[in-house]
């Protein structure tokens, strides 16, 4: 059952991926940029992480997704300019990564690798729960990435400010 | 543990499948006689200024931005508040350090008039 819909989420995840590729409005490749996002959270929710599946709703599906759809709007862009077919060198590097991508994951499929069970298994998580597995990390191991991240959120509001603002 | 989201997943289908049920009835049920009158976009019985997209303001951007970092910030405060006794009081220090600076972006932006809609 778990997997049935682990498979549904990742098929509504991937056809959101590519929506965002093919729509010729770039306001309906945000919006399916936003079921990819939902479609990521259901996700984490069946490998139990609750938290993030509430912020990956809250934060990315909500305000980020948000903040895209003003940037769109701001810089005013209507449709996708006609597409010129010439073979450019970004496309070809483009393919290149693309190609390099399908590579690195079917290495490990022909070669029958499998992952490796970290200590965060489902019957940790459903004994401390998610929000306080995540909470003990954050604040004791991880500490110096969390007080860092404070910074990194300063460094972009300043950044918006410095771009946004008419008079300093 | 994931039974408990059996109900939201339930309410999930229920509005997913509300919504496009209505959009495929009204597309398959409804007649469609077009003309131009009809097809024209309709806002309060006025002729429509041409077009919606035109460049929005830059202050929404940041009005956004500005929101996003501090919606980052009280997340960062949930998962703190959970275990705030477990981690005492260097948890506690810890957490102001994190304000702080992000205080001072605070500052910033009240100081440079962000919160001011000129």
């Amino acid at each position: 059952m778990t997997l049935a819909i682990f498979f549904v989420f990742a098929a509504f995840a991937v056809l959101g991926g590519i929506g965002v590729l093919l729509a010729r409005n770039p306001i309906h490749s945000a919006l399916s940029l936003v079921g990819t996002m939902v479609s990521l959270a259901g996700i984490y929710l069946l490998h139990h992480a609750e938290f993030i599946f509430a912020i990956q709703l809250m934060v990315y599906a909500g305000a980020i997704m948000t903040l895209i759809v003003f940037v769109i709007m701001l810089l005013d862009v209507r449709h996708e300019e006609a597409e010129t077919e010439r073979l450019g060198f970004a496309k070809v590097f483009g393919m290149v990564l693309a190609g390099l991508m399908v590579v690195v994951l079917l290495v490990p499929l022909a070669a029958g690798l499998t992952g490796k069970p970290g200590g965060m298994t489902e019957e940790v998580l459903a004994r401390v729960g998610s929000v306080e597995f995540l909470s003990e990390k954050l604040f004791t191991t991880y500490l110096l990435p969390f007080e860092i991240a404070s910074v990194l959120l300063l460094v972009g509001l300043v950044g918006a400010v410095a771009l946004a603002k008419k008079r300093l | 543990m994931l039974q408990n989201y059996v109900p939201i997943l339930i309410l999930f289908l229920l509005a997913a499948g509300f919504g496009l049920g209505m959009v495929l009835m009204s597309a398959m049920l409804g007649p469609r006689r077009p003309d131009s009158e009809k097809l024209s976009t309709y806002e309060c019985g006025m002729t429509v200024d041409p077009g919606a997209r035109r460049p929005f303001d830059v202050k929404y951007y940041l009005v956004a931005m500005v929101f996003l970092v501090f919606d980052v910030e009280v997340v960062f405060l949930y998962p703190w508040a959970v275990k705030f006794k477990a981690l005492g009081l260097f948890g506690f220090v810890e957490m102001l350090v994190f304000l702080f600076i992000l205080l001072v972006g605070y500052a910033y932006i009240w100081r440079k008039g962000v919160l001011e809609w000129e």
